[in-house]
């Protein structure tokens, strides 16, 4: 890369100062001695400004489509009620029987102690590994008092592709893939079938699915869709647990359109699908 | 008021704002939803957290989202090589073409790469610091600086194609 080449990628931090004192004397110097980089230097400015009031200006007159600022308030409501079956407040939601509270804290204590591995087997393993990692997810998330995301270390998530139906009543509940995060379990399926249709965003409640295995069911936090073509795709957000085993996805019930002489009604499945996390 | 409500009452007059930061950083409507929903309830869950009141939630409400989208990218950017300054071909140039007659800044930046939209967007609209834009996207500052200099040229020659057509009609 010759010098002008050099010189030309750091004007935009030239601009802004964000050069090193050494480098932005050098970038200075060159820029007194080339009129190219010079006018390149002056053409920056001004066109630095007229992107960045460009971009604003289309982000100012942005507007979200009805569907989606519907679905977002579904969410919420969903996530409130959640919240509020799980007992209120976050720092709530972790209350724990004692006994398994104390284990849990005392393996907090241990794995600290003996070092990373362990941590990371007991996160692993099943049974009370699984709540030591639901515990310290939430624990560490909490102590942070933020929920942004630290670039620096991407989420852990294990997929496990599914791939399985449960067909009843011309209505398809297609299971595509479960993903085991540290912070969240998240399931991605579809449905489809002769008059199933979305409940309005205050309703999405009606399709909330249930995942369990042996160790009970999974409390739920929210869900999210899209429409694909014929296909409804959804996204069903659960609290973190172990991954491994068999697990069980189930939809009790799907909300379908009348057929002009019947009003939409509640059909009732359930619809269910198995599958094992090897 | 509840807490939904004093949460809502903050956050729908930012969300079409939101919507098409998310937009502008993925590229598409359909990510930008996604990231928006998801950035959504991480804010909700933490909104007893948010520092300043009323007056700071459009600020953090927007950093959350960021925070987001760039989680995104990093995900995109697990399976889509990231070239190393020295591998970037030559240049692309953007035909007017592809371009609306009446097409603006934003027209122009959509019509860039993703590789070269993403630094140009988190550089002007988001006003981060190049080396912040080479941490959240786990690329060398280098590359970034190459790819907002190859960016800006293709830029200014597209928007130089529109005024001329502008002026020509």
């Amino acid at each position: 890369m010759n010098m002008c080449s050099r010189v030309q990628t750091d004007l935009e931090q030239l601009r802004t100062g964000e050069l090193l004192p050494e480098e932005e004397s050098t970038v200075r110097a060159h820029l007194q001695e080339c009129a190219t980089c010079a006018k390149e230097a002056v053409l920056l400015e001004a066109f630095g400004e007229r992107i960045s009031k460009g971009l604003r200006e289309w982000v100012e007159a942005g507007t979200v489509p009805p569907m989606l600022a519907a679905q977002i308030e579904s969410s919420i409501k969903l996530e409130s009620r959640a919240e509020r079956r799980r007992g209120g407040a976050p720092w709530l939601r972790w209350r724990l029987p004692l006994g398994v509270a104390a284990a849990a804290v005392l393996l907090v204590v241990v794995a600290t102690s003996v070092g990373s591995e362990l941590t990371q087997q007991l996160a692993a393993a099943g049974g009370v590994g699984g709540l030591f990692q639901t515990f310290l997810g939430r624990s560490l998330e909490d102590r942070h008092g933020t929920p942004e995301v630290d670039p620096s270390e991407p989420p852990v998530v294990r997929a496990v592709p599914v791939n399985k139906l449960a067909e009843m009543l011309g209505i398809t509940v297609q299971v595509d893939r479960a993903e085991f995060g540290a912070d969240q379990t998240k399931m991605e399926y579809r449905i489809r079938g002769e008059g199933f249709q979305l409940p309005n965003g205050s309703n999405l409640a009606l399709l909330e699915p249930v995942l369990s295995n042996a160790g009970g069911r999974v409390p739920f936090r929210n869900l999210t869709v899209q429409q694909q073509g014929d296909d409804y795709v959804f996204q069903a957000y659960f609290d973190p647990v172990a991954a491994g085993g068999k697990w069980t996805f189930r939809i009790d019930q799907v909300p379908r359109t009348g057929d002009g002489s019947a009003p939409s009604s509640q059909v009732a499945g359930p619809w269910e699908v198995e599958f094992e996390d090897r | 008021m509840a807490h939904e409500e004093q949460f809502f009452a903050l956050y729908r007059p930012e969300q079409g704002k939101l919507y098409r930061t998310a937009w502008a950083i993925l590229g598409n409507e359909a990510d930008a939803a996604d990231a928006l929903q998801e950035a959504t309830i991480r804010a909700y869950r933490a909104f007893e957290q948010l520092k300043g009141g009323a007056a700071a939630f459009p600020s953090w409400m927007r950093r959350i989202l960021i925070n987001t989208c760039t989680q995104i990218l990093r995900k995109r950017g697990k399976v889509i090589p990231v070239e190393r300054p020295e591998d970037i071909g030559p240049e692309q140039t953007v035909a007017d073409v592809e371009l609306p007659l009446d097409g603006d800044v934003w027209d122009a930046v959509r019509a860039l790469d993703e590789r070269y939209r993403v630094v140009v967007v988190l550089r002007f609209l988001d006003d981060m610091q190049l080396d912040e834009i080479a941490r959240v996207l786990d690329i060398p500052l280098g590359t970034v600086k190459s790819r907002l200099h190859t960016a800006m040229k293709q830029l200014r020659h597209t928007l130089v194609l529109l005024d001329a057509r502008r002026g020509a009609v």
